[in-house]
Formats: C-alpha cells, structure tokens, sequence
C-alpha cells in the first residue's frame, strides 16, 4: 500500500511539474526581461531591466562575456553576481532597483508611457531577428528597410505595429518566431533603419526565392537580392 | 542391497518432490507478489491516462479560450469596420451639400477618423493580400485627401471644382464597398458567421470579405499628383532623383572610387556583389578593411557613395561626439559631398549617427540630408546614407521676404531663443518653404519651430524628447 501511495504521488508531482503547476513566481524572465516586484511607499509596480541592456554593460565592463543575446541565462546571472559583489550589493542575479542604478540604467515601469519610439525600435529588432537572424549585416537593414517602406506606402497599414502583425505579412509572426528576443545586431540593424539607411531604395517585398510558396510574388519586380532574400517592389 | 535400492530410490523420490514443491512455493511466493506490481502498474496506467486527458482538456480548453478571445477581435474589428464604412459614405453625401468653409473641415475631420477605423480594422482582419492592399490603399487615399483638403481650407483658400468632384467619384467607389460589405454582413447575420469556423486559418474562410474588398482596383480614381506628393502617395512609387547628375560610371570605376577615394590610403578589399536597381541605381560591393567587413553602394549615376552598412560591438566612447562630427564632414568632402554642416546627431551607447545638411547661401537644405554612422569605441566611420541627397540636392532658387524679427511674434512667450537659422524644409505634401529655425527652451523643455519666412506660418514644431539614453525629436 505505501508503495502504491508512492508512486501515485511521484505521478503526480511529475505531472504538477509537466503542466506547470506550482511555479514558484519569484523571478520569471519573460522574453528576454528579467522581472521583478518593487514595493515602495505601498505602490507595486512591474519594473523590468532588458537584459540586452544589462548584458551590453556588463560586457563593457569585463563582467560578462557572452554572447548579447538578450537571455537571462546562467553566465548573465553570474555576472551580474559579480558585478554585485563588487559594489557591495546583495548577490543575488536579479538586477532590482539598485543594482540597476549602480550600472546606470533607467528601469521603466509597467506604466510608462513615453516610449513610443522605443516600442518602434524593439518590434523593428524583433522581426529584424526574427526573419533575417542568419543574414548579413545589410541584410538585417533592408528587412527593417522593407517595414518602414511599408509604413510609408498607402497600400499598408500605417505603424510599424500595424504592418508587422498584419495577417500572414510575415511568416516570423505566424510561426510565433517573432517572439524570440533580438540580439544587439538586430537593435543596431533596427536603429539604422529608422535613421534612414534602405539598401533596397524603396523595396516593399522581400522573399526567399528557394523557399517562397506564394504565386504573387512573381508578380513582383526584383530590385536587388543580398544573401538569400530577393528585394522587390 | 534391495533394501539399499530402495531407500535410495525414496530418497531420489523425496529429492525431486522437495524440488518440486520447492519451486511450487517460489511461484506461488512470484505470484503472490506479482499481483500488488500489477496492481500498481495498472493504476498508474489509469492515472497517466487521467492525467493525459487532464492535459488534454486544460489545452483544448485553453485553445478554445484563445479562438474566443481571437473571435472577439475579429468581430469587433469587421463590425466597426463596417460601421464607419457605412459613416463614411454617408459624410461624403453630406460634404457635398455644404457650403460653409467650416462644416466642410469639420465633416472632412469626421472623414478622417472614419478612415482611420476602417484601416485599423483592415490591417487586423485576415483578408487575402491582393484586395487587402488595394482596400488601404483607397482609404488611406481618402485620408490623405481630406488632409490635404482640410489644410487648403484652413488656408482660408477655396478648392477647385474639379477638387470638389473628387469626392463625388471617391463616393461612387464607397458605395460599391458599401453595398458588397452590407451584402455580406447580411449573409453573417443569416448564417450565424464564425471568423473562426468559417476556416480564416487556412486563408479560405474570408473569401468573400476579401472579395468585397477585391473590387477596389487599383486605378478606380485618379488623383491629382500635387495633392498626393506626400508620405502616403503614389508619387512615392516613382520617386525623381535629382542630386546625381547624367553620367553613368562602370562598375570598374565605382571599385576604384571605392579604393581611391573612399578608402584612400587604406589596405582595403573590394568585391563585386551584384547591382540594385531600384529609384536609385547602385553597384554592390563588400569591403574588408583591417579584418571589418561593410557592404558599399556606389550610385551608377554620378558615381558617388550612397551607402556604407556596418556594425559595431558596443565599447566604451573614447571620440567625443564634436570630433566625430568633424570627422563625419571631412569624410563627405572628401569622397564629393561638399558644403555640408552638421545640423544633427543621435548617440546610442558607443555609436553615433551624424545628420549632415548641404548648405547654400547659409541656407540648411534639409531636404538634402547624409547620415554618417561613426564608432566612437574606435573611432571609425562604420556607416553611411545620402539616399535624400541624391534625390532631391539641386542648387534652389529660395526668397526669404520676411526677416527673422518680422516672423519671430508667432512663437508666442516664455521662451529662451537658443539658435536660430534660415533653413529650408520638406512638408508633408512634398513642397519645399524656405523658413526660419528657432531653437527655443521653455519651460517644459526644448522645441524646434520652423516658421514660414514668406507667409509667418508656423509650418512644423517639433519637440526634445528624451527616449531611454537618446534625445530624438517628435
């Protein structure tokens, strides 16, 4: 009887830990973002440090040596360990308000509201990673090229939110590959897109000629081709 | 020795009864024991199996939850959209019986935010690519006239005739729209439509949506090109490049600009890559520079830069941001773009991007801007962009009839003047004004005005924001 009792109750945890049950929630790192609760003065808000940033400095600084993948993962952790040690702060991985103010980063809160333009740059780096992370440099651009050219035409919608999740637009939003976290080029790649930079002068389509489905494609007319994505109008 | 037989045979008897019931004790002990084993097993068989069908009812559940809540935004999104397609027919039919400057913008405002519902709708239903295309284009077009309408009125100028019929045509169009999508909906509400049920996952369910909107075709009106040189026109498809001048070079002699100008005196690589030929027609190179790699375009026409796409690891800034604009404009004069000024610069981290503006008789061209993307970790020039320069830089005729202190009343008080300059500035429309740039400080931070320098109209204000580490200007 105790070994059946046993068991049942390995089967169970194991299935508590398979459905996901009883997480305990201290700290979640959701999409690249390490997150933690701030209680201050009885105000709670959700403050989050990007790890991509996080990283970028501690790399700077000889903490990290990684790759700036916007991952909170177990060399980031340790180095922001480190970086805690050195200036007496409590070891504990999570950059919280003062470990984020000891390296000189703004953490923003849920609440924020004035970051339009940074909510461009991250979606732009988001499918820039997304679509074209095994690309060139310049390939990277010209797929933020291609979205803001979009924004521009009247034949799409007018946002950048607008034209990357519009239905089927993209195969990365479809997949849910759109949801992995850009790296450092990526954010570069999107920065230079918004200061202008179009390799493809005014492209609106791109696609990968050995891979592409979709008859209307051939409808278009090629521009330039960099790595594996035609350019087209 | 009978005897001897026999005891030997009873014990020989004895021994394989022993055995026997020896290995009958051990199966019946196996048996025994075999029964609670079977016992578990097959309980924890039953439990996986509930806790299969728990998982499988938690992920149906949660599938079904999320086709609501999708189901919901596509129903809100058609009804609405719908609904202001509906609005919008009926605001042009009462456009073209009013006569008042003021009903006319008022109801050409009710017009715009009718567009912006109906592509907000459009731009998150699942309709087929071709119709879904031509259906924003039309409204954004719509759009885009009353904005221009409403500014000419504002003017306190009038429209032209033909101006007016233009909604008359643009009407006729609607209502086609508006009886297909009428039609339609009808159609939802007899046979209790589903977006979801109805297949909009493998892009065959909403064939008649995107049919409704299908009957857009592309040249259904024409508009005039003045109106619509601006951000959402056709014009932008068949874009002028003015700044390159007629010669041609070869891709021979764009390398050796590459190697001679560009990069003179470096121990440089150049490779052929291939050729764009998009508004602006380049040859492609990838150039390998002390172990960097940049891809470079050089203009067909002209022969100059167009573009240098590199990437920097972030590092610490040793150039401050005044020597890498120095060096942003030596670079430019060097390789052909002369006469520019530094009129703008954006720092992220170790890299800085440097606006220059060609000038001419003091006058900022901004239309006529270069980018340089500089490394301040090693002090390298990793990008460049004179897309803008090679469309529109021509030597321009400008009048600035008024004087700065005669336009300088409209920006209204409290304000710190911190610079000012003549400059010349594109607005929406396309048209080019010669203006005064007043950099001014109040109190709730930095603004850029740009005042007419011929009517004192304020043509654009921009503002100082700080997003994250960099100042931009919205």
């Amino acid at each position: 009887m105790k070994k059946i009792l046993i068991c049942l109750l390995i089967i169970f945890s194991s299935f508590m830990v398979l459905t996901g049950i009883g997480v305990s929630a201290k700290q979640l790192s959701v999409n690249g973002k390490t997150t933690s609760a701030v209680v201050d003065k009885g105000i709670v808000d959700a403050v989050v440090a990007d790890t991509t940033e996080v990283q970028t400095r501690l790399k700077k600084w000889g903490y990290y040596t990684g790759a700036i993948d916007g991952i909170n993962g177990p060399k980031t952790i340790a180095a922001v360990k480190a970086f805690q040690k050195k200036y007496g702060l409590t070891a504990d991985g999570i950059v919280g308000p003062l470990t984020a103010a000891k390296m000189g980063i703004n953490l923003s809160t849920s609440s924020s509201s004035s970051n339009y333009n940074s909510n461009d740059r991250y979606l732009l780096a988001k499918v820039i990673y997304a679509e074209a992370r095994g690309e060139s440099y310049t390939g990277q651009v010209a797929i933020g090229a291609v979205v803001l050219n979009r924004v521009k035409d009247s034949r799409f919608p007018n946002t950048i939110a607008g034209v990357i999740y519009q239905p089927w637009a993209f195969t990365a939003v479809n997949d849910g590959q759109i949801n992995l976290e850009p790296n450092q080029t990526a954010y570069q790649a999107a920065d230079d897109a918004l200061n202008g930079w179009d390799p493809t002068y005014g492209c609106v389509y791109y696609y990968n000629p050995a891979t592409a489905t979709s008859k209307w494609i051939w409808s278009t007319t090629k521009v330039t081709q960099i790595g594996k994505h035609v350019f087209a109008v | 020795m009978k005897n001897e037989k026999i005891v030997s045979e009873n014990f020989e008897e004895n021994k394989k009864s022993n055995v026997q019931e020896s290995k009958n004790t051990k199966k019946k002990s196996s048996a025994q024991k075999a029964v609670p084993i079977l016992i578990v097993s097959i309980i924890s068989l039953l439990v996986i199996l509930m806790c299969l069908l728990i998982a499988y009812y938690q992920v149906y559940k949660s599938n079904k939850q999320n086709a609501n809540i999708l189901e919901g935004v596509y129903a809100s999104s058609y009804y609405s959209m719908v609904d202001n397609v509906n609005n919008l027919a009926v605001d042009i039919s009462k456009y073209q019986t009013l006569t008042t400057k003021e009903s006319k913008i008022n109801t050409m405002n009710d017009m715009q935010t009718d567009c912006n519902y109906i592509l907000a709708g459009l731009s998150v239903l699942p309709i087929e690519r071709d119709n879904a295309v031509n259906a924003t284009k039309f409204f954004n077009q719509v759009n885009g006239v009353c904005e221009a309408y409403t500014a000419i009125l504002n003017k306190n100028e009038d429209l032209t005739q033909e101006q007016e019929l233009l909604f008359a045509k643009i009407g006729l169009v609607l209502g086609q729209i508006k009886a297909n999508l009428n039609a339609q909906n009808q159609g939802m509400y007899d046979n209790y439509f589903n977006f979801i049920d109805a297949g909009i996952f493998d892009k065959t369910g909403m064939n008649e949506l995107s049919a409704s909107m299908g009957d857009l075709s592309k040249d259904s009106i024409e508009y005039p090109a003045m109106i619509f040189d601006g951000p959402f026109s056709t014009a932008l498809e068949t874009k002028v490049v003015k700044g390159l001048g007629s010669e041609e070079i070869s891709k021979e002699q764009a390398e050796y600009y590459l190697k001679n100008t560009v990069y003179s005196g470096r121990d440089v690589k150049v490779n052929y890559l291939s050729e764009t030929t998009g508004t602006i027609q380049t040859w492609d190179f990838s150039v390998e520079i002390e172990g960097k790699r940049f891809n470079a375009q050089v203009s067909k026409l002209g022969g100059l830069l167009m573009s240098i796409s590199g990437y920097a690891e972030a590092g610490d800034s040793i150039m401050g941001i005044e020597n890498a604009q120095e060096m942003a404009k030596t670079f430019a004069n060097n390789i052909g773009f002369e006469n520019m000024e530094a009129v703008w610069h954006e720092q992220n981290d170790n890299i800085a991007y440097i606006n220059l503006a060609s000038m001419q008789d003091g006058v900022i061209l901004y239309p006529d801007l270069v980018k340089v993307k500089v490394d301040l970790t090693s002090q390298e020039i990793i990008g460049f962009e004179a897309q803008n320069y090679a469309l529109n830089h021509v030597n321009r005729d400008m009048e600035f009839l008024l004087t700065e202190s005669e336009v300088e009343d409209v920006l209204g008080f409290d304000y710190n003047i911190l610079k000012t300059s003549k400059a010349l500035i594109r607005l929406d429309d396309g048209k080019e004004v010669c203006t005064y740039e007043f950099v001014l400080e109040r109190i709730d931070g930095d603004y850029f005005y740009y005042i007419n320098a011929n009517t004192k109209q304020i043509e654009k204000v921009m503002k100082l924001v700080q997003v994250k580490d960099v100042q931009k200007l919205i």
